[in-house]
């Protein structure tokens, strides 16, 4: 097969899962965005499908009248301060697991992974007393904290999954050249494994952007409310205040997509960067 | 082979590109990484300066908090008078205390937990008045809003942690959780002082009044559900509103509905709050879920009337179909958006919807008429609830929690307090708030007079609130309308939960 | 060789892999694994080991929100496990697992397959694909809550509209398509999460093994049969486990969409235990509750991690 023919081959079925998948997340989305621009009226009484009066008054709402960026900057620094640290940590753990030698480093990783067995429905408490003998309540740092509990487990496990793949070939190479070695993974593992790297960002941010319960119960004040609680809390009566929501909701994931934006041109890397020829 | 030379430069181009993004990272992260330590340096005491801040433009400005109300004119007057008055009241608040609140706090802060009812006016305006008792009476006071559905998750975690606030307004049901564990003050001598000078409703002292006579709580509005009713789709249909007996209510309902676009009763039978309404249908028909003293389940001994109500509701479900699609598994706002959009003719409610409706779309206003919930052929079962302030036991500022409360029962402070809220009175002296003269919170009165105690006939004790918030009655109702099941099978099933539930609180 | 995410072949002329260091090497590295490993060992130990360990403990006693806890021994497992409602809700716990997985699986595999590909369009649709995983729980629930709302949904006006039903359709409130509709909101919020990961893996397999695997005549199956999947395997078996304990616990998408009914057909064990124990407020019955599927979660990690690391 020659390779336009390959090519030709791989176009149709991709575009038929572009299509499908785009269409399957579009739908819903397009209802949100919908309900974000229209008034309140069309929202509930005078349904169309697509608003005959767009305006931005929702936007207005939460934006000036909720003043919805600072809940955006404590979600910010919450979901970045997790990731890096948590990040971190799990690159050594992964490292430790995979590369070192030494008794129970299997074990201790599968332990680790027991964290997902109990959901934080049933567990908030015990961490909320935890975060209160720490002097943590009303902090973002009780977030912070907490949140590592949630991330680690998996980005270790993700990164030991690359490093496993890579041959230590390499950084032993490196520490023939003279590097630690931690030096020789920083300087040869981690680049390598750049795409685990992001995925394991990605994910944790994304978990710690999202997370709703802990947020609610460790924090009192307003002005340190997370976007989660505070789109939750957008209640009057009995009864959610959809437009404000869902305007809510696209200015929480603006800059969280932007950031994915510009990530994923890391993840690419090429197909030449995974191959390392000796 | 053919791309050695490029895949080297692609290579070293790439490495290059990845530092830059860890760099980049890394300075990204190295901002927010600074603002949280900066943060940990300077934690509470932020708070602090913002508190004397707010209450200085909640005193300059009494008059500006009074002006969307239509006393105005009434109230301004009074507000200078009313702070002379203040002062005189019990313990050493005298005017110089006021002065140096800041500097000298008393022993912590004093937290309030306000119940958010995003009425903002009204949660301002408690606010505003918390505020200025703290100054006054030189306590360091913090007010932090709860929204209505963060209790259930707040709540059990605070008292875990031993951290319940020093006041705590909320729902009367979270006071009946507290009181048996011993969390919450005896209040009667607060509660004495307010009945001396305004004279307690009814039923807002039956609502108070625990077993043992003595009172844990002081209520600030009274509240419970209603019936609310489309009047104009009724009269057009030839009927003549309100519907008297339950029976009533699903012919009522069948005639005027017009599905699909309106249905005749928008009431839940899913697993929330609003669902446990036709609890009251099956008491009204004589069934009861346990003895007076609450302690022994007697459910189990009244099939017969719980097959002819659960036939009842299954009948106008299925046959009459006067249930809109969904209401097997709505959440406490289905009923509230399905009345609010049009689409329902009846609905129970605690008179959220009117309140929305007044704010939001006035001109159905007139067309609703709000109502007693029907009678059974043995009685009416109409509870009343409330809104409630409670104290912390253990709580080391108990005594100017309780000058706080009284603060906050100022009969002139009241009167400015009815027309933003809409709760139902809770004392005599108000019965004749302009507030109660509006069309649909009229029955308010009515209900502040001849209401009973919520759960009546039965008593709502713990055992009773975990058959609610296990969602028995709606299950049963939902696998004989759901599954298929037959009344008979479902009331056993039911009837064993019931007994279960009331063996566990037994021992206690 | 190697079996990975990268399948490298070793040039001719590199040393083998080294045998174990001895003696005062082995040390060090023991040393240093373990001072590696150390923060993730704290953190773990301070929110999650003691909450576990408090958790267990509490189901062996009346524990209820505010009072002291008294033993009680195995009364509440006997209690858990003779209530129909728990049969019930861990049969649903595991078909919504299983059936959701499997599409997640299909769809986060084709995901990161298309994108993998160059096309217009490719960079800003990987943002785009994202966006389900992106929103918080509550608004993807909440969307699809009024998306198939009976009186005010999209979905009941467009289908009516176009004629194919005259009667609101109950997606959420029937019992037949209750638990189908709650699988299809929690598939499309989180399949994105699966074409991440799969993707950043097909990142790591050489385009070279495909070209050869051309000129040898293979087709597009056989070329994900034999080069990509065996080259993903880590990466799906770490998604795959994981993915499949956290479906599992899975409580937002039921919690939020039907609260378990209409009559338990969408009850899970999670919002079982929450109704238990903080709407009940009766911690001791409602541990009791995760702590008997424990055990089957965990042999099933201990499992699926010795599959992995078998090649290490």
């Amino acid at each position: 097969m020659s390779l336009r023919m390959n090519r030709v081959a791989t176009a149709a079925p991709t575009a038929l899962i572009v299509l499908v998948l785009t269409l399957f997340v579009s739908l819903p989305l397009y209802s949100m965005v919908v309900t974000a621009i229209k008034t309140d009226r069309e929202i509930y009484d005078d349904f169309t499908y697509l608003p005959k009066r767009p305006t931005l008054v929702q936007f207005e709402r939460v934006i000036v009248g909720e003043r919805f960026m600072i809940n955006l900057r404590n979600s910010l620094i919450v979901a970045t301060t997790s990731t890096v640290v948590a990040v971190l940590m799990s690159v050594l753990a992964a490292f430790a697991v995979v590369r070192l030698r030494f008794t129970g480093r299997i074990w201790i990783a599968r332990i680790i992974l027991f964290k997902y067995l109990l959901p934080t429905s049933l567990i908030y408490i015990p961490l909320f007393l935890v975060v209160n003998s720490l002097g943590l309540t009303n902090t973002l740092q009780s977030l912070i904290f907490t949140y590592l509990s949630f991330s680690i487990p998996f980005a270790t496990w993700l990164m030991m999954g690359y490093f496993r793949g890579i041959p230590p070939e390499l950084e032993e190479q490196a520490m023939i050249d003279g590097c630690s070695r931690l030096g020789a993974m920083v300087r040869v593992l981690l680049p390598v494994a750049a795409p685990g790297l992001v995925a394991a960002s990605i994910f944790t941010f994304t978990g710690a952007w999202n997370e709703f319960l802990l947020a609610l119960v460790f924090i009192n004040r307003p002005d340190l409310q997370t976007v989660p609680v505070k789109l939750a809390g957008m209640i009057v009566g009995d009864q959610y205040v959809w437009g404000m929501i869902m305007a809510g909701a696209i200015v929480a994931s603006i800059p969280v997509i932007a950031l994915y934006f510009l990530a994923q041109r890391f993840v690419v890397a090429g197909l030449a960067a995974g191959a390392v020829k000796g | 082979m053919r791309h050695d030379a490029s895949s080297a430069n692609e290579r070293t181009s790439v490495r290059r590109s990845r530092r830059h993004f860890i760099s980049m990272l890394g300075m990204v992260a190295a901002l927010p990484l600074a603002a949280a330590c900066q943060q940990a340096s300077t934690p509470a005491p932020k708070a602090e300066p913002a508190k004397p801040a707010e209450t200085k433009p909640a005193e300059s400005k009494p008059a500006e908090a009074a002006k969307p109300a239509a006393p105005a004119a009434a109230a301004q007057p009074t507000t200078a008078p009313a702070k002379p008055a203040e002062a005189a009241k019990p313990a050493a608040d005298a005017k110089p205390a006021a002065q140096q609140a800041p500097a000298a706090p008393a022993s912590g802060t004093l937290v309030f937990w306000l119940y958010k009812t995003r009425l903002d006016p009204l949660d301002k305006h408690r606010t505003d008045r918390i505020m200025l008792w703290g100054q006054q009476a030189g306590v360091k006071t913090e007010v932090v809003e709860i929204g209505t559905s963060d209790y259930g998750k707040r709540v059990p975690a605070a008292i875990e942690s031993k951290t319940l606030p020093d006041v705590l307004e909320s729902g009367d049901e979270w006071v009946q959780l507290l009181q048996p564990r011993g969390l919450v003050s005896d209040l009667s001598d607060v509660f004495q002082k307010i009945d001396a000078e305004q004279k307690w409703a009814p039923a807002a002292k039956a609502v108070s009044t625990w077993p043992d006579g003595k009172q844990y709580m002081i209520p600030i509005g009274t509240s419970g559900n209603l019936l609310i009713a489309r009047d104009d789709l009724l009269k057009e249909a030839g009927l003549t509103p309100p519907p008297q007996t339950w029976a009533d209510l699903f012919e009522y309902a069948a005639k005027a509905q017009r599905p699909p676009r309106t249905y005749g009763l928008g009431q839940a039978l899913s697993n929330t709050s609003d669902s446990n309404r036709f609890i009251d249908m099956y008491q009204a028909y004589g069934l009861r879920i346990a003895d007076d003293q609450g302690k022994k389940a007697t459910f189990g001994n009244h099939q017969k009337e719980a097959v002819e109500v659960t036939q009842m509701i299954a009948d106008a479900y299925t046959n009459k179909k006067i249930f809109p699609p969904g209401v097997l598994t709505w959440d406490q706002t289905g009923d509230n958006d399905a009345f609010q959009s049009g689409r329902t003719i009846f609905a129970f409610n605690p008179l959220s919807i009117p309140a929305w409706v007044r704010d939001n779309k006035p001109e159905m206003l007139p067309g609703i008429g709000t109502y007693l919930i029907p009678e059974g052929p043995k009685m009416r079962v109409q509870g009343v609830s409330s809104v409630s302030m409670s104290v912390r036991a253990d709580s080391p500022l108990r005594d100017k929690a309780k000058e706080l409360l009284l603060f906050l029962y100022d009969k002139e402070y009241y009167k400015d307090f009815w027309p933003k809220s809409q709760y139902g009175p809770t004392t005599e002296a108000h019965y004749d708030n302009e507030a109660f003269s509006q069309s649909w919170l009229k029955v308010r009165v009515e209900l502040a007079k001849n209401g009973k105690r919520i759960g009546w006939p039965d008593l709502q004790n713990e055992a009773y609130a975990e058959m609610q918030t296990s969602f028995v009655i709606p299950r049963m109702l939902q696998s004989v309308i759901s599954d298929g099941k037959k009344p008979e099978e479902a009331f056993t099933v039911a009837a064993e939960e019931i007994n279960t539930i009331y063996k566990k609180y037994e021992q206690g | 060789m190697a079996t990975g995410p990268s399948q490298v072949t070793v040039p001719a002329g590199s040393r083998p892999l080294p045998a174990a260091p001895r003696g005062t090497l082995h040390q060090r590295e023991v040393g240093l694994g373990w001072l590696l490993l150390a923060p993730v060992l704290i953190v773990m130990l301070v929110l999650v080991v003691w909450p576990f360990m408090t958790a267990v403990w509490i189901a062996f006693t009346n524990k209820s929100i505010g009072r002291e806890a008294e033993w009680i021994g195995l009364a509440n497992f006997a209690q858990v496990v003779s209530s129909p409602r728990f049969g019930r809700a861990l049969t649903n716990s595991l078909i919504f697992t299983v059936v959701a997985i499997a599409l997640k699986f299909v769809l986060g595999m084709a995901m990161a397959m298309a994108l993998n590909q160059a096309f217009f369009g490719r960079n800003f649709l990987r943002a785009y694909l994202l966006i389900p995983w992106v929103l918080p729980g509550f608004v993807a629930y909440m969307i699809w809550r009024w998306f198939l709302d009976p009186l005010q949904g999209v979905a009941n006006y467009a289908l009516t509209d176009l004629g194919l039903i005259s009667f609101p359709l109950e997606f959420l409130s029937s019992p037949a398509t209750a638990l189908p509709s709650v699988i299809a909101a929690h598939v499309w919020r989180s399949f994105p999460f699966f074409g991440v990961a799969f993707l950043a893996g097909l990142q790591n397999i050489p385009s070279e093994q495909y070209e050869a695997a051309a000129v040898d005549g293979a087709n597009g199956w056989q070329k994900f049969l034999y080069i990509t999947l065996p080259g993903l395997r880590h990466v799906i078996l770490v998604v795959l486990m994981l993915s499949t304990i956290w479906t599992f616990n899975a409580f937002e998408p039921i919690y939020l969409l039907t609260g378990g009914g209409p009559a338990d057909a969408t009850m899970v064990y999670t919002v079982l235990a929450y109704e238990m124990g903080i709407v009940n407020m009766r911690l001791g019955e409602a541990s009791a509750v995760p702590v008997l599927i424990l055990p089957v979660l965990g042999m099933f990690i201990v499992a699926v991690s010795g599959l992995m690391s078998r090649d290490d």
